[in-house]
């Protein structure tokens, strides 16, 4: 963003120098125009120069690095609050169609150790028109951007003992945004590669509140855990964990064995991964050699071709830094 | 163990009655392959044309195993009816036994004892293996006619002056009055000489043996007054002596000697006269020397007197008086363990892993290297956490492993359970009358004691270190062991292996389950944590309040000694390095301890070696070497199938205490002890109740001291399973693993000792034995395996919760229930605290606990409270302020 501004400043000063490249490579019919275009678009600065003082060079640097951080937060929010939507829109569906295939095939993940990332189940919240969203394995920050994750320590859904899914209620589409909003007997609907499971809400539970009973020796639980705010912060800065308790109607099924018996803490809940750091300090590279690139371009070559192919760069470079940013803030944002 | 024992002795008194006279290979038993022979040997003087019957006497020996003979094996001889034997010498493998006189020699030779066998493969001296030249080549520089030239059962060209001396002969072979050379004929049929002291060539085997090098299987037996003896002979094939040759290809015996003194002939009528000593003095000298009738009496030491009568002693072995009254029982091998190895090309699958499991794999291995349809496997020998990390790395295809790690493999790995096997406490201990000890009872202190290093094992150290100067010296004078093992002596000359416990330094799930069963044990982690027991020892205060079990044991003791010049000079000054680790030693490997262990070799490394006498000059520490015979106290850690494969002692360990045994107790009363009998190691795999989330049966320590069933249970019992991913595999390596892992689990666990059979040591995984379970696992894991879809098969019907006790859990899935889990399982109600799954792990999301009722503690997280709202704030407070600056920045500027 601020090289683009920086570029249009300075092409002020420079037009006579550009000139011959530009003439080069306007197509012909234009050919005898530029000059009043190119002539008179010079001239207004000179009338505001006079009008209004240039800026003191500390100053202009001052405007632009505030000018900048502004550009860069408005950026993150957009990313944030829209963008990452789309991005966990196009991995959910990815993800149901390979999950579709393993079904298919009866090579679903069953339990044993399974490849954070991969799909494992199908939730459904009649109750909140929630319809086909995949879970995937693994609750680290950065799963969690596909989409619902479920946590390797536990139990698959319809086996003996507690599952927990974990899922974010602001960024990412926010699937479980409205998960707090469940009521006792609401029925959670959920396909794994062992057959389709109905669990019945039991509560929702907030920090504070009694934890459920004892499990029955044959019984299955799943508990959906997301975040909320209160007050000021309800919607956009959650900043507590919160729980939806749901019995398993029916049998359980058999699990294999094989499943993790710890995990790392930052696949616990509200947990960033400051792994991402690694990645993001390259994406960000990208970001400023991308950036030098279009200000070198923009230069050498011209304005539109240089907006033409730097935008696009740029963009991309943009959102692998802020995807990979955002995995540092808590799992289930 | 001790099991096999008395079936092996049964079956001998059984074939023994009937007997064969001097007729090789008529066996006496055909059902087993124990052997009992009989031979009539006598000494008769040939004198005047007459007989003269000197003695006469019926030797019966017998054998405990002729077939299916492998590498190293021990077989138990022992014979009655012969001549006691004098001039004794401490080691009776070593190269000058053959002093002793009137032994029975004990030899491994090639060939087959018949006259009516091709001369290639008959059997004579020259075939038979010794270990020094001495015992091969007798020669005198004083008289020209030694007892052997006047043995009237000598073939005439062997009573000349020189006989079998090679030619040219070597220069450096001096030329004595008389002399026989019984050169040594190799399998590759290379001739070696030997000579007095090698000089004309040795086989590449042949050796002075000492110090770690493995003993001779020559063995020069002694008789006892009552006509009896025992040997555990070793037997080799090509393996380990190539020159020897013997497999199950080339026939080779144990030829038992008894020496019963040369039947001379003086006068030697049949020879030329320059073959025979002149009559008069020269005859008479002759005469005297042959029939000498021995300077020892039975039973007496050869030292210090020494020079025992030529006429009847051990060197002779070879003379045709002593050779004629041979027993020889062929011995039928085994294909060698290093068939696959010789078989070139084909595809192989190694598995990496338990020691535990070399006996099985051995004997399992060529039934897959010789079969082409099928994948072969190698058992490379690894500790097992090694084994797991590879296979976490992704580096191996499979391990043979006893558990699964603590945080679980990345990807998904089942473990086949392939033996219930497990670990012995092995030792020899000789009592007070020179025999071996063979009822040891150990508890879980005693072995605690051992492996802290809290014995002071050295006078000195016990004089300098206060810290354990109130210790007994070694284990046989701790009144514990002594009241649990009455009839040993009290302080023995090896002190240093008395006080240690020969045991691994590196990693392995053998050192945990060890270590797992003295943890269990209240009074040794009492003691442990710093309690004195009953009669005031102390724990050793390095190794105070250890977090057990481990699965490597530290050497932690810091305590160095200051020796006085001349004692231990490696250990002075600078070289000084703590002691009692010395003493510990531990070795790297399991398959290092057992040869120790089978031959006495004791690896305490401090001996100081001086190459340069008086000279501290390259000296360096070594270990103490091999025990004398009669003095031996040692004990060591071995898988229980090399105690059975080489007849290594085990000892019986404690499980339970009646509540009424005294504290300080002066008897085993009161007190279980558990040999590892098959009855045993089937009690303890019974307690083992399946887990669901590591798919493994761990053996169950705490049941196995509180459960009435427990009491009966071995403590060393393991589980040995195949670990192999069931994702990411090739194909071929998966179809071959999950072959093998089929076969081992059920046509592999037919007991016995041919090929593809389950060698002793092992429990079968049968229904007969109620573990039906666990082979039915390994084959839904092989099915698992051989698809590599990344199924892991459960272990149990449903996820099992210790919560929820074991009375529910079936075995296997299957549908055989597991019924005689039912009784013994810890727990039938819910104990909080004993979690699932989920609430096991640290640090757990509260909300997922479904045992602990209390409150919802959840999570509340800074960052995401703030990150958000600071980055709306900074896009607002930076789109405000850069035109704000700009304008005051103008307005400065215009000013």
């Amino acid at each position: 963003m601020s090289v683009d501004a920086e570029v249009s400043e300075r092409a002020d000063e420079d037009v006579t120098t550009d000139l011959p490249i530009v003439i080069n490579s306007a197509p012909p019919p234009y050919d005898g125009r530029p000059w009043a275009t190119k002539l008179g678009r010079p001239r207004r600065p000179r009338r505001t120069r006079g009008s209004r003082p240039p800026l003191p060079q500390g100053a202009s640097v001052a405007v632009w690095i505030l000018f900048t951080c502004s550009i860069t937060a408005l950026w993150v929010l957009l990313y944030a609050f829209v963008l990452s939507g789309f991005q966990e829109a196009r991995d959910q569906h990815e993800l149901y169609g390979q999950l579709r295939e393993e079904l298919g095939l009866a090579t679903a993940p069953l339990g044993g150790t399974i490849e954070p990332g991969s799909p494992v189940a199908v939730v459904q919240l009649p109750s909140l028109q929630v319809s086909d969203l995949v879970v995937l394995e693994g609750t680290a920050s950065g799963d969690l951007q596909s989409g619902p994750g479920h946590r390797r320590d536990t139990v698959l859904p319809g086996q003996h003992g507690t599952s927990v899914i974990f899922g974010r209620s602001v960024m990412f589409g926010a699937p479980f945004a409205r998960i707090t909003t469940l009521h006792p007997g609401d029925p959670i609907i959920i396909t794994t590669g062992q057959g389709e499971f109905t669990y019945v809400v039991d509560r929702v539970r907030h920090i504070g509140d009694p934890l459920p009973s004892l499990l029955p020796a044959d019984g299955g639980r799943l508990t959906l855990v997301t975040s909320e705010g209160f007050g000021w912060q309800a919607g956009w800065a959650p900043n507590l964990s919160v729980y939806v308790d749901a019995t398993l109607k029916g049998a359980t099924v058999p699990a294999p064995a094989g499943r993790p018996r710890t995990i790392p803490a930052f696949e616990k809940a509200m947990q960033g991964n400051s792994g991402a750091l690694v990645g993001l300090v390259l994406w960000l590279a990208a970001l400023v050699l991308v950036a030098g690139a279009v200000v070198w371009a923009r230069a050498r070559w011209g304005q539109w071709q240089t907006w033409l192919v730097g935008v696009p760069l740029v963009l991309a470079c943009a959102w692998g830094s802020t995807q990979l940013a955002l995995q540092l803030l808590p799992n289930l944002v | 163990m001790t099991i096999t024992r008395r079936r092996r002795s049964a079956a001998v008194l059984a074939g023994g009655i009937a007997a064969a006279l001097l007729v090789p290979g008529t066996a006496s038993s055909a059902t087993s392959s124990a052997v009992t022979k009989t031979v009539t040997v006598t000494r008769t003087h040939l004198v005047a044309g007459a007989d003269e019957v000197v003695d006469t006497r019926k030797v019966t020996l017998s054998v405990s195993k002729t077939t299916n003979l492998r590498d190293r094996q021990e077989i138990d001889v022992s014979w009655s009816g012969a001549h006691p034997t004098g001039g004794i010498v401490a080691d009776q493998n070593s190269g000058n036994a053959n002093q002793e006189e009137y032994p029975v020699v004990l030899l491994q030779c090639r060939g087959i004892d018949s006259t009516t066998a091709a001369a290639a493969d008959r059997l004579d001296p020259t075939k038979c293996w010794t270990q020094t030249s001495g015992e091969r080549y007798v020669y005198d520089y004083n008289s020209a006619f030694p007892p052997w030239r006047v043995d009237r059962y000598a073939a005439a060209a062997d009573r000349a002056a020189s006989v079998g001396a090679p030619s040219p002969r070597p220069l450096t072979c001096s030329v004595p009055t008389s002399e026989y050379w019984v050169p040594f004929v190799a399998a590759n049929g290379t001739t070696y000489y030997g000579g007095s002291n090698g000089c004309a060539g040795l086989a590449p085997e042949a050796a002075n043996a000492g110090g770690l090098a493995l003993p001779s299987n020559t063995t020069y037996g002694v008789t006892g007054t009552d006509g009896k003896g025992s040997a555990k002979f070793v037997v080799w094939t090509a393996e380990n002596n190539a020159s020897l040759g013997c497999s199950d290809a080339v026939p080779c015996s144990l030829v038992a000697v008894p020496i019963m003194g040369i039947s001379c002939d003086v006068a030697s009528a049949d020879l030329p006269e320059t073959e025979r000593p002149v009559p008069g003095p020269e005859a008479d000298v002759a005469d005297a020397k042959c029939r000498a009738a021995g300077k020892f009496a039975p039973g007496q030491l050869v030292l210090p007197v020494g020079g025992e009568d030529l006429a009847v002693s051990g060197g002779l072995w070879w003379a045709g008086s002593n050779w004629r009254n041979r027993i020889t029982v062929p011995l039928n091998f085994a294909p060698l363990s290093n068939i696959c190895d010789l078989l070139g090309g084909g595809s192989s699958v190694d598995i990496y892993g338990s020691e535990l499991m070399i006996q099985a794999t051995t004997q399992w291995a060529p039934t897959f290297c010789l079969d082409s349809k099928r994948t072969r496997i190698k058992h490379v020998q690894t500790g097992e956490p090694q084994a797991r990390s590879l296979i976490e790395a992704k580096t191996i295809q499979a391990g043979f492993v006893s558990g699964a790690p603590d945080r679980g493999y990345s990807t998904p790995v089942v473990n086949a359970p392939v033996a219930v096997t497990g670990f012995a406490i092995g030792y020899t201990i000789d009592v007070k009358s020179g025999e071996e000890y063979t009822s040891l009872k150990l508890n879980a202190r005693l072995l605690a004691k051992l492996l802290t290093e809290s014995y002071p094992a050295l006078p000195t150290l016990k004089a300098e270190y206060t810290k354990l100067s109130k210790n007994p010296l070694d284990l046989s004078l701790d009144p514990e062991f002594q009241a649990l093992n009455p009839g040993l002596p009290h302080g023995v000359n090896a002190s240093q292996t008395a006080s240690t416990l020969l045991s691994l330094s590196s990693d392995s799930d053998v050192v945990k389950a060890l270590t797992s069963y003295i943890n269990a044990d209240p009074d040794a982690r009492a003691w442990l944590n710093g309690t004195p027991d009953p009669w005031g020892m102390v724990v050793n205060p390095n190794y105070l309040k250890i977090a057990l079990p481990v699965v490597t044991w530290p050497q932690l003791d810091t305590f160095k000694v200051e020796f006085a010049a001349g004692i231990n000079d490696c250990l002075r000054g600078a070289g000084n390095v703590p002691y009692l680790p010395l003493v510990a030693a531990p070795m790297s490997r399991l398959s290092q301890i057992t040869p120790a262990m089978q031959y006495s070799l004791a690896n305490s490394q401090t001996q100081c070696f001086q190459p340069v006498p008086e000279s501290t000059e390259g000296q360096k520490l070594v270990s103490l070497g091999r025990q004398t015979a009669g003095f031996r106290f040692m004990l060591g850690v071995v898988p229980l199938a090399d105690a059975d494969r080489y007849q290594i002692n085990t000892a019986a360990l404690e499980t339970q205490k009646s509540s009424s045994a005294p504290t300080k107790f002066t008897s085993a009363a009161g007190r279980t002890f558990v040999t590892p009998t098959d009855a045993a190691l089937k009690a303890a795999a019974l307690l083992a109740t399946p887990d669901g989330p590591t798919g493994t049966w761990p053996i169950a320590y705490a049941a196995m001291r509180s459960s009435a069933k427990g009491a009966a249970a071995y403590p060393g019992t393991m589980i040995v399973y195949a670990a192999v991913p069931t994702k990411g595999l090739s194909a071929p390596t998966a179809k071959g693993l999950a072959d093998f892992i089929r076969y081992a689990a059920t046509t592999g666990q037919t007991p016995g000792d041919s090929n593809g059979q389950l060698p002793a040591g092992y429990l079968p995984m049968t229904a007969a034995n109620g573990l039906s379970a666990l082979s039915a696992y390994s084959v839904k894991a092989a099915t698992a395996i051989a698809g590599q879809t990344g199924i892991v098969p459960a272990n149990v019907a449903v996820v099992p919760t210790s919560n929820h006790g074991g009375g529910g859990t079936t075995g296997g899935g299957t549908g055989t229930t597991n019924g005689s889990n039912g009784g013994t399982s810890p727990s039938t109600s819910p104990t909080p605290g004993a979690s699932a799954a989920p609430s096991a792990k640290p640090n757990a999301a509260p909300g997922t606990s479904p045992v602990s009722l209390g409150v919802t503690s959840g999570q509340d997280s800074g960052p995401a409270r703030f990150v958000l709202p600071a980055m709306l704030l900074l896009a607002l407070l930076g789109a405000l302020a850069a035109p704000l600056t700009s304008v005051l920045a103008r307005r400065g500027a215009d000013r």
